[in-house]
């Protein structure tokens, strides 16, 4: 019997791909540090980590400090800069998911229409100047927008056998063009309120609090949870549902499963910042140039370049550029044309990528 | 008895395709399933794996009813070979050949030293050993053919299941893996079910042959009983003589191809 290629490894994480991995959680956790120190008051990131220090570790090393630094770093900052690393996060790893259950590497979190759902929700509550719940009227009601989307586009797909990408992806476009005529009805119908609607619209993490953070950082864990757990069945189905049953998936659970969470998931990222678009189709095909096509590598190192990635933007639109410009504006003019050097970059080379 | 198919009945959306058919297909044995387009072969395969289910009758697997199965345990019993597949990721050939090994492997289990001298082993046995670090989206038709071949023997299962599963291959792997299966019959007495248009190809490998006219089994059993040319002629409605090729060594069909005889009650080929 010929011997394997000792090169090969069944191991998940070696070599580069286990290079890659600490690089990006030193980085971001470098960036995280970095971001709080840098805005209006620019503080040296030593006392940045002390802060940070001193408050997860219950400590009074804060004593000898500006009292108004503590509260500018924890109340202002961080929640701000960890709300946009989970939902660059969040929507990198929905973006892996969506596009191997879609079958399309053109898919995004976006795709079935979930941020359609959730603009109508969140214009609607503009409009109607709903304040049900208070400050979080805007973020129930894009969440419930979203979840309604998810559900009717479920309804539409199903058939007999399960889910086909196909279906799931033309119910996705239907509901999303219905919603976004209503989003223009209620846009027509908003008078003074139309800058409200069309600034959520862009996107943006100016005043996120800690209770948003905490929001979308529960369904970001459980929805990692989720797709760790079905990491190798996604592999499988990412080669098609038929091939897929036959090595023993069960294929329409895992799809209706899978679905469900990386939609919620995505409908609280979507709920707490506006629409940012690029980063859950960008990211994953960044990730696989280097990473390979294998989700269970792809799921967490897409999750860490995403986080990454929104949270310079934010960085750059909060602290550096002189006038703030909406975070979505701002991934989409620097996601866009990157997108279209890597994509010219492999036509080139000729190599079927699945790109 | 590997399968036992009782009273099967199946429609497409109201276009019935089987009705209340009978069949049992045994291990140590290579079935051939013929018949023209149309006549239901695909979906006799996709009741076997339980991709369709039957409207009524039912479908045993070793005596216990398909549907008692889970997805898991239906692959560790059932490997399938499909006309169709996407490739829309590029894998490479061995990270693909291995997720034949799934329905074996427990979640968050790496695959041990068996799992990857198995997967060594079935790549060799196709020939594709060589192509094992190329990514799948980078490879030929007939290449891809092999390598999801090559999975489905990965997954080491007494009942192999083939769609048409040499239509890209030339003529040389199309002959490589027909022995293959084969010789998995003979050795490790499994059950091969496999559809095919290569009359020939079907009449060299197969012990046994189904011969499917829409949705109707006009016969079933051993080559020698169900490929007769009366056979042959009534399905296919092309005159046929059935001989024995000494060159071949097997039995091989032969085909009239000109128009000059007339089939009775046969169409007429266009």
């Amino acid at each position: 019997m010929p011997k394997p290629e000792p090169e090969f490894t069944p191991r998940l994480f070696a070599g580069k791909q286990l290079g890659v991995l600490i690089l990006l959680v030193v980085l971001l956790a470098a960036a995280v540090v970095m971001a709080s120190g840098m805005g209006y008051i620019a503080i040296p990131w030593p006392t940045v980590a002390t802060v940070i220090g001193a408050k997860l570790l219950g400590t009074d090393w804060t004593a000898g400090l500006d009292p108004l630094l503590p509260v500018v770093i924890w109340q202002v900052r961080l929640p701000r800069i960890l709300a946009s690393a989970i939902v660059g996060g969040g929507l990198a790893a929905c973006g892996v998911v969506f596009q191997g259950l879609l079958l399309n590497p053109l898919a995004d979190p976006y795709t079935l229409g979930i941020s359609a759902g959730a603009s109508f929700g969140a214009s609607l509550a503009i409009v109607l100047n709903l304040s049900l719940f208070g400050s979080y009227s805007l973020t129930l009601f894009a969440f419930a927008g979203a979840l309604a989307t998810l559900a009717a586009v479920i309804y539409l797909s199903a058939s007999g056998s399960g889910y086909g990408s196909t279906s799931l992806i033309l119910s996705g476009i239907i509901v999303a063009a219905i919603l976004s005529a209503g989003i223009s009805f209620l846009k027509y119908l908003a008078d003074e309120q139309v800058a409200a609607i069309i600034f959520w619209l862009m996107g943006s993490f100016a005043g996120r609090t800690w209770s948003q953070v905490g929001l979308v950082a529960i369904f970001a864990a459980a929805g990692m949870a989720v797709f760790t757990f079905y990491g190798r069945d996604l592999n499988l189905m990412a080669l098609g549902r038929r091939s897929a049953a036959s090595l023993g998936v069960a294929t329409k659970n895992v799809t209706l499963i899978l679905l469900v969470s990386a939609s919620l998931v995505t409908a609280a990222c979507v709920s707490i910042s506006g629409i940012i678009g690029f980063v859950g189709l960008l990211v994953p095909h960044m990730v696989r140039t280097v990473a390979g096509p294998d989700n269970r590598r792809l799921l967490p190192l897409s999750f860490l370049a995403g986080a990454l990635l929104l949270l310079a933007a934010d960085t750059l639109t909060r602290a550096v550029l002189p006038r703030e410009v909406p975070v979505g504006v701002l991934t989409a003019l620097i996601g866009g044309p990157f997108f279209c050097y890597l994509f010219r970059r492999r036509q080139k080379k000729g190599v079927a990528s699945g790109l | 008895m590997a399968f036992e198919l009782e009273q099967v009945c199946f429609a497409y959306r109201g276009a019935p395709v089987f009705r209340a058919v009978d069949l049992a297909f045994g291990y140590g044995r290579f079935y051939g399933i013929l018949g023209p387009n149309g006549s239901g072969k695909t979906t006799l395969l996709d009741l076997a794996c339980r991709h369709l289910e039957p409207d009524r009758g039912r479908i045993l697997l070793d005596g216990r009813p398909l549907t008692a199965y889970s997805r898991r345990q239906l692959a560790r019993k059932i490997a399938l070979v499909p006309q169709q597949y996407v490739i829309g990721f590029p894998f490479t050939v061995r990270e693909v050949v291995l997720m034949g090994r799934y329905a074996h492997l427990p979640r968050f289990t790496a695959p041990e030293k068996t799992d990857l001298e198995l997967v060594q082993q079935v790549l060799a046995e196709t020939d594709t050993l060589e192509l094992a670090r190329r990514r799948i989206t980078e490879l030929s038709g007939g290449e891809r053919q092999r390598v999801v071949f090559a999975r489905a023997l990965a997954q080491d299962t007494p009942v192999l299941i083939l769609d048409e599963a040499t239509a890209n291959l030339d003529i040389n792997h199309a002959l490589g893996l027909m022995r293959c299966v084969a010789r998995r019959v003979a050795e490790k007495n499994c059950c091969a079910v496999a559809v095919f248009q290569d009359i020939n190809l079907a009449a060299a490998f197969c012990s046994h042959m189904v011969l499917l006219e829409r949705g109707k089994v006009v016969a079933a059993g051993s080559k020698h009983e169900v490929l007769t040319a009366s056979n042959l002629e009534r399905v296919f409605r092309v005159p046929a003589r059935v001989r024995h090729d000494d060159f071949a060594g097997t039995l091989q069909v032969v085909f009239a191809h000109a128009e000059r005889i007339p089939a009775a009650g046969g169409q007429k080929p266009c």
